[in-house]
């Protein structure tokens, strides 16, 4: 699904140059779901963010469905995230100018979806997330658990074949962070390739992957099997 | 998807309210300014070209040329229409226009005096358009008598009832029917003629005169020409040439001048030459002034929106961001932030349009305009036209740069809150308020120098006493008679300083040709002159210099008494005038002779647009003009009163009407004056715009500094020290403003004083003092903000860091 190799990304201000990432060679199969861990300032949204083609990295290959994207232009990436990719952020990030129906709407109005049909399928997103007493409202009107479910509906409306999460569980309580774990290990059983930066080892259990991230190198790569001695089942999670 | 732009723009508006009042605030002001100032000047470049053959009618003037002195007339004589008609098939037809003014009108107890009264030829109705409410244009002037009247006469004198067959005495003399009511000429006229009468009635006024054999060289009446289609001045003044050899050149060897004929088009006289006998024109450089400063308006009203627009970059990165991760494109927030921009201009254009509508209804504004403007605004083409114009144009002009600027944003640093101002955002943020400064303290300095200017011409030593001086007119019919021995006896009344006649005085001047004596004998001038009577010198207060006043024990005076100014014997090169002798009428039969007896001081008998010219001064035959009467200031009324009894002696029929020369001085700076209002009016606006502009960059300041604030507090700094910190930005933004202000400021300065002929120094004062105003105004605009962040606890601030 992606592929990257020896990764590297520097940030330059006008005297300090940080190195954020550092030939991390990585590869994310089809339906996998992986965890990035890590301390703060390793690099893990770094990683995010050059894997949903947020930004470009500053040298090594980045191949997103068998295609170097490492040199793409803003305009192309665009393009290609486009429908590919759905973000899930800690902040959320809902427009606070639009209600729950039309934030969700928007990755399907850039799509150039029809309005009826855009209707029908946010409609039946917000049914299954029991939002529907809420599509009217503004985001400062509901939850911020609610607001995290809006995002990720947000996230998958367009169905998209990866989907990357950065601490999407930061902001909640454990109730909340809970449901919102839900919603995604359904979505990653369903098919969906998850990424998902997190701070929380729980949380990163139900990833089939996880990796750590420390300096901007990859230190260590744990198999689920290998986890299996931390792992609980879902139930006793979310309660 | 445009649904969306616009529910999206609505909602921001509602959320970032002082932004939004502020930028809709500025942007109304800012279209509203502009567009009176564009219906103002559609109004002064429109004049005459309401009618309908306004591209094929040309008015005839004649320039008159005496040795190496020429003079121009925007009139010309009574027989030339007629001529060319004949001679020429393209010219299709012609007519003469002669207006008079205080013409007295009576019907029944209503008894006016009138102005812009013409006599007219019938073929009026054929070259230009008049809009007919009663009557028939082919016959209305046919007859002599037949009168017709604009709708607000015809109102007046009728009321509501019918006026047609009224009859209307003219001049305490004529009868007149009138025969047809027509429209008021629209104010965008060069001549608004308020009545015409039928030019047939010379015929009956003056049987013996030969009208259409009078000549050519006379400037007499206005003369209109309507040519036919594919008409080429150039040619048909190559064709001309057969015309001068069968009309003009005996002419001018009988009146050894030269005569050439000046044609101009309908729509140019408006802003055409300056010629004698003309009426008032317009003065192009209040039209560039006032294009200027609507352009700098919008200019300033767009600059605070694109200021506030980017000012907010870093509150609708993220949205920015969120979308562009969403799968939005470049294109799609261009248009969304245009939609925005177009929304903001739609509501700032409908607040505008209701602003124009008070403003030109508004009393003072119908005067200060005369009234050109119309409000009904809707229903004017070239305002709708005007308004889709301006929306599309601020809309799309100052929603460009910050779409463009927020479109590129990259959505990485967005969400990351990397995103900061570069140094040369706020740089050019800075300097787009600086710009408005420019321009805002360039135009106050410029309306501060025009009042200075205008005030000077009014109180500057004219040369003569103007104050506390009464003129009574004198017409044909008065009883002439009886006016020496009334005269006598009012100049007993202990109020009465002095009293006089004059057929000319200080404000209206004739000249006239006179052969003059100089070093090589007699050579011809046209100079200014005066028909005055006794003690006009006296009543005047003007200074003699140089030999004696007419004198009543010499009968000779009368008849050849000439009194110069200065200026006169100065373009002679005189070292004694006294002697001199001067003739007027054609050198081989002269019809005065006369001899200088005495020199005054220079004064100015016009505005202080013109400069001095020579002028002579001789003794009226016949009484006649007007009565002038210096009266002591105190006593003022009783003496109204006794000139009134007086009056019904000499006018028996005629309403006793009097003006001040002062105030009739004032009135020829009233067309500078209403100017000066305006521009006072734009530049007060100016002022409040960049102000809403240095609110909004001061609010985004103070934001941007809360933290730094907050810092400097904890370490020890006061508020006043806070306060002059941020205010020292200000100062700085201000000094240059106020300095680069300067250039803009006396650029508008040269090119209005040009027109006066007399100007006061630009005082290095009216700068200083203007720009003082502005910094002080600029620190009460910065004042809240800046007290409000300097006053906040810095706990609450550095809470969250």
């Amino acid at each position: 699904m992606l592929q990257t190799k020896n990764l590297t990304k520097v940030f330059t201000t006008e005297e300090v140059e940080t190195t954020a990432l550092n030939k991390v060679n990585l590869e994310v199969q089809e339906g996998e779901f992986v965890a990035v861990m890590g301390p703060s300032g390793c690099g893990k949204s770094t990683l995010l963010h050059i894997a949903g083609m947020l930004d470009n990295p500053t040298n090594g290959e980045y191949y997103f469905m068998g295609e170097e994207v490492s040199k793409y232009s803003e305009k192309k990436r665009a393009n290609l995230r486009k429908g590919n990719i759905g973000f899930v952020f800690q902040s959320f990030n809902l427009i606070d100018e639009l209600t729950v129906f039309e934030n969700i709407e928007l990755p399907l109005l850039y799509l150039g979806v029809s309005t009826a049909e855009r209707k029908k399928i946010v409609n039946e997103r917000l049914e299954q997330l029991e939002l529907i007493p809420r599509k009217n409202h503004f985001p400062q009107q509901i939850s911020g658990g609610q607001q995290q479910r809006v995002a990720v509906a947000r996230a998958l409306i367009a169905d998209p074949k990866v989907i990357l999460a950065d601490e999407p569980t930061g902001n909640l309580d454990s109730s909340h962070g809970d449901e919102v774990m839900k919603l995604l290990v359904d979505l990653n059983e369903k098919g969906t390739t998850v990424i998902m930066v997190t701070h929380s080892p729980a949380y990163a259990d139900y990833a089939n992957r996880v990796i750590h991230l420390f300096d901007g190198h990859i230190v260590t790569e744990n198999l689920k099997e290998q986890y299996n001695k931390h792992m609980r089942p879902l139930s006793e999670v979310t309660g | 998807m445009f649904s969306n732009f616009f529910i999206f723009a609505f909602r921001l508006l509602r959320r970032d309210k002082l932004h939004s009042i502020i930028n809709t605030i500025g942007l109304s002001i800012g279209i509203a300014c502009c567009l009176i100032i564009m219906m103002y000047l559609q109004n002064e470049l429109s004049y005459d070209q309401y009618h309908e053959k306004a591209d094929r009618i040309y008015r005839l003037g004649i320039k008159i040329t005496m040795g190496d002195q020429s003079e121009s007339y925007a009139q010309s004589s009574w027989s030339i229409g007629k001529r060319l008609k004949d001679e020429y098939p393209e010219i299709e037809d012609y007519v003469r226009i002669e207006p008079f003014s205080d013409v007295l009108f009576k019907y029944k107890e209503k008894v006016f005096y009138e102005n812009e009264i013409a006599l007219a030829d019938t073929s009026i109705f054929e070259i230009f358009s008049f809009k007919f409410i009663l009557g028939d244009p082919a016959t209305c002037l046919k007859e002599p008598g037949n009168l017709v009247l604009t709708e607000t006469l015809a109102r007046k004198y009728f009321g509501d009832q019918n006026p047609i067959g009224k009859i209307i005495q003219l001049g305490n003399k004529y009868d007149c029917d009138v025969t047809a009511v027509v429209e008021d000429m629209p104010h965008n006229s060069h001549m608004r003629l308020n009545a015409l009468v039928a030019m047939a009635s010379l015929s009956v006024v003056a049987p013996e005169v030969d009208f259409d054999n009078l000549p050519l060289m006379e400037a007499d009446c206005f003369t209109f020409l309507l040519v036919k289609e594919g008409f080429s001045l150039k040619n048909f003044l190559k064709k001309f040439k057969s015309f001068r050899t069968k009309f003009i050149v005996e002419e001018e060897k009988k009146y050894h001048q030269k005569y050439d004929p000046i044609f101009l088009k309908l729509a140019d006289i408006h802003y055409g030459p300056n010629l004698r006998f003309d009426h008032p024109t317009g003065n192009k450089a209040y039209t560039y002034a006032f294009f200027t400063i609507g352009i700098f308006i919008l200019a300033l009203a767009c600059i605070n929106y694109i200021n506030l627009a980017t000012a907010r970059a870093l509150v609708r990165a993220r949205e920015i961001g969120i979308k562009k991760i969403l799968g939005a494109d470049r294109r799609h927030l261009i248009f969304q932030l245009l939609a925005e921009s177009l929304i903001a201009t739609l509501i700032a254009l409908l607040i505008a349009v209701a602003l124009v509508e008070l403003t030109i209804s508004a009393p003072f504004f119908k005067q200060l305009l005369n009234g050109s403007l119309q409000p009904d605004l809707l229903n004017n083409p070239f305002f709708i036209y005007g308004l889709l114009g301006l929306w599309l144009f601020i809309g799309l002009f100052s929603g460009l740069y910050p779409s463009l600027y927020f479109s590129s944003i990259l959505p990485v640093k967005a969400l990351c809150g990397t995103l900061t101002y570069a140094k040369s955002e706020s740089l050019i943020r800075r300097s787009l308020v600086t710009f408005q400064f420019i321009i805002s303290i360039a135009v106050a300095v410029f309306a501060v120098y025009m009042y200075v200017q205008i005030d000077y011409m009014r109180n500057r030593n004219m040369g003569f006493k103007k104050e506390n001086v009464v003129s009574i007119k004198l017409h044909d019919d008065a009883k002439f008679d009886k006016i020496p021995s009334i005269l006598e006896e009012l100049r007993r009344h202990p109020h009465i300083i002095s009293i006089t006649t004059a057929h000319t005085r200080p404000g209206r001047a004739w000249t006239g040709l006179i052969s003059v004596e100089g070093k090589n004998g007699m050579k011809e001038h046209n100079f200014y002159r005066f028909l005055v009577n006794y003690d006009f010198l006296e009543t005047l207060g003007i200074e003699l210099l140089k030999g004696r006043d007419f004198d009543k024990k010499r009968p000779s005076d009368k008849d050849n008494a000439v009194i110069v100014n200065e200026k006169f014997v100065e373009s002679m090169g005189w070292d004694n005038p006294i002697g001199k002798r001067l003739t007027r009428g054609l050198p081989d039969e002269p019809g005065f002779s006369g001899e200088i007896i005495g020199v005054v001081k220079n004064f100015n008998f016009y505005s202080l647009h013109h400069k001095i010219e020579p002028l002579w001064l001789s003794l009226q035959h016949k009484v006649g003009g007007s009565v002038i009467v210096r009266i002591k200031a105190e006593r003022f009324a009783s003496v109204i009163a006794v000139l009134k009894e007086n009056w019904k002696q000499i006018h028996p029929g005629y309403p006793f009407v009097y003006s001040f020369l002062d105030k009739e001085f004032d009135r020829f700076y009233d067309a500078d004056r209403k100017q000066n209002q305006l521009i006072n009016i734009f530049s007060f606006m100016c002022i409040v715009i960049s102000c809403l502009g240095l609110l909004g960059l001061t609010s985004f300041n103070t934001s941007r500094r809360i933290k730094e604030v907050a810092i400097r507090k904890i370490y020890g700094a006061s508020a006043t020290r806070i306060i002059l910190m941020l205010f020292k930005e200000i100062l700085y933004l201000m000094l240059m403003a106020s300095i680069l202000a300067i250039p803009l400021a006396l650029a508008f300065i040269h090119m209005w004083i040009r027109n006066f002929a007399y100007r006061t120094d630009i005082n290095i004062l009216i700068f200083f003092l203007t720009a003082l105003a502005a910094l002080i105004i600029a620190f009460l605009t910065a004042g809240y903000h800046c007290m409000r962040v300097a006053r906040a606890n810095p706990v609450d601030t550095l809470r969250y860091e």
